[in-house]
C-alpha cells in the first residue's frame, strides 16, 4: 500500500478546512460529501481521500509548472 | 436519422438529481430551437425504455446524465444503459455522456461500435455544491461555475456547433470561471478552483470531432 506523504495529507486537510461550511462535493456513485466528511476521509487515506489528495496535488503541481495560466491564456 | 435527442435524467440521489434538474435547461434549449427531443427522466430511464427509444425514434445525439464507470454508464437506480461487451445501438449517433469515466474505454467502445464522437470524461466527473441549496439545485450560484459550462456542450451541438466546437465553448467557459475566481482578491469561491481544472482536463472527445448532430 501506498503509504500518503503526512505533509501532503495535512496540506490538502489545511486547503479543505478553508473551505466554507456549506460547501459539498459530488463525485463519483451515488456520493456527496460535506466538508467534514472530506477531511476525515482525507485524514484516514480512504479511496475517496486518496483521489481527493491526487486531485489537490496535481492542481498544485499544475500550478507550479504554470500549466494552469497557459491553459487559461489559450 | 433524425435531428433529435434523447435525454436520460435519473434523481434517485442527490447526485443525480442536480443533472436532473440543469439539464432541464437542454430541454428549454430544444423547445426553444424546435429541436425534437425524447425525455427519459426519473424513473423513465430504464434500459427498456432507452434501448426502446433510440429503437423506435433513432437519436442523432445520446445525452446522459447519470453514474458511470470506465466500463458503464447507467439511468434510474443505476441499472445500466451502456456497457462495454454488449451489443451497443449507438451507430451514427453523438454521445456525451455527463458521468464519470465513460470515456476512459465506454467511449472508444462506442466509436469502434460506428457511434460518431464520445464526449465525457477520462476520470471521475466532479462539482461542488452548496448545502444549503441541494433541495434547489437551480438556484445553486457554485454548482453553476461546474453545470453551465458542461451544459454548453448539449447547447452548442443543438445550435449546430460541431462537437470540436461544443467541447472548446464549454472548456472556454470553465477557464473563464477559473480566471476569474484565481484573478480575484476577495472571491468566496477559492475552493472551486482545484475541481474546476480537474472538470477541464478530464473532459474529453473521442471519434470525429467535426460531427454534428
Amino acid at each position: 500500500m501506498v503509504k500518503i506523504n503526512k505533509d501532503l495529507k495535512d496540506l490538502v486537510i489545511a486547503r479543505i478546512e478553508a473551505y466554507s461550511d456549506d460547501i459539498g462535493l459530488i463525485i463519483g456513485a451515488d456520493k456527496h460529501y460535506s466538508k467534514s466528511e472530506l477531511i476525515d476521509n482525507v485524514k484516514n487515506e480512504t479511496e475517496l481521500g486518496k483521489e481527493i489528495i491526487g486531485m489537490q496535488l496535481e492542481y498544485l503541481q499544475d500550478m507550479i509548472k504554470g500549466n494552469i495560466y497557459t491553459a487559461l491564456d489559450q | 436519422m433524425n435531428k433529435s435527442i434523447l435525454i436520460t435524467r435519473p434523481n434517485h440521489d442527490l447526485a443525480t438529481t442536480y443533472l436532473y434538474w440543469w439539464s432541464k435547461k437542454i430541454i428549454d434549449k430544444c423547445l426553444e430551437k424546435k429541436i425534437k427531443y425524447f425525455d427519459l427522466k426519473g424513473k423513465k430511464a430504464s434500459k427498456k425504455n432507452f434501448d426502446s427509444y433510440l429503437k423506435k425514434n433513432n437519436p442523432s445525439f445520446i445525452f446522459i446524465n447519470g453514474h458511470g464507470s470506465e466500463d458503464v454508464v447507467t439511468g434510474w437506480n443505476n441499472e445500466i444503459l451502456l456497457k462495454v461487451g454488449d451489443r451497443l445501438d449507438v451507430k451514427d449517433r453523438v454521445i456525451y455522456a455527463r458521468s464519470c469515466m465513460a470515456g476512459l474505454k465506454l467511449g472508444k467502445v462506442c466509436v469502434d461500435s460506428g457511434a460518431k464522437t464520445f464526449i465525457g470524461y477520462t476520470k471521475n466527473y466532479v462539482l461542488l455544491f452548496l448545502t444549503s441549496r441541494e433541495t434547489r439545485p437551480l438556484t445553486d450560484n457554485l454548482a453553476a461555475l461546474f453545470l453551465e459550462p458542461s451544459n454548453l456542450i448539449p447547447i452548442s451541438l443543438i445550435k449546430g456547433n460541431t462537437v470540436e466546437e461544443a467541447d472548446r465553448k464549454s472548456k472556454d467557459l470553465m477557464k473563464k470561471n477559473l480566471k476569474r475566481i484565481l484573478s480575484s482578491d476577495k472571491s468566496d469561491k477559492k475552493e472551486v478552483t482545484s475541481y474546476l481544472w480537474h472538470d477541464i482536463k478530464y473532459q474529453t472527445v473521442i471519434g470525429n470531432n467535426l460531427a454534428k448532430i
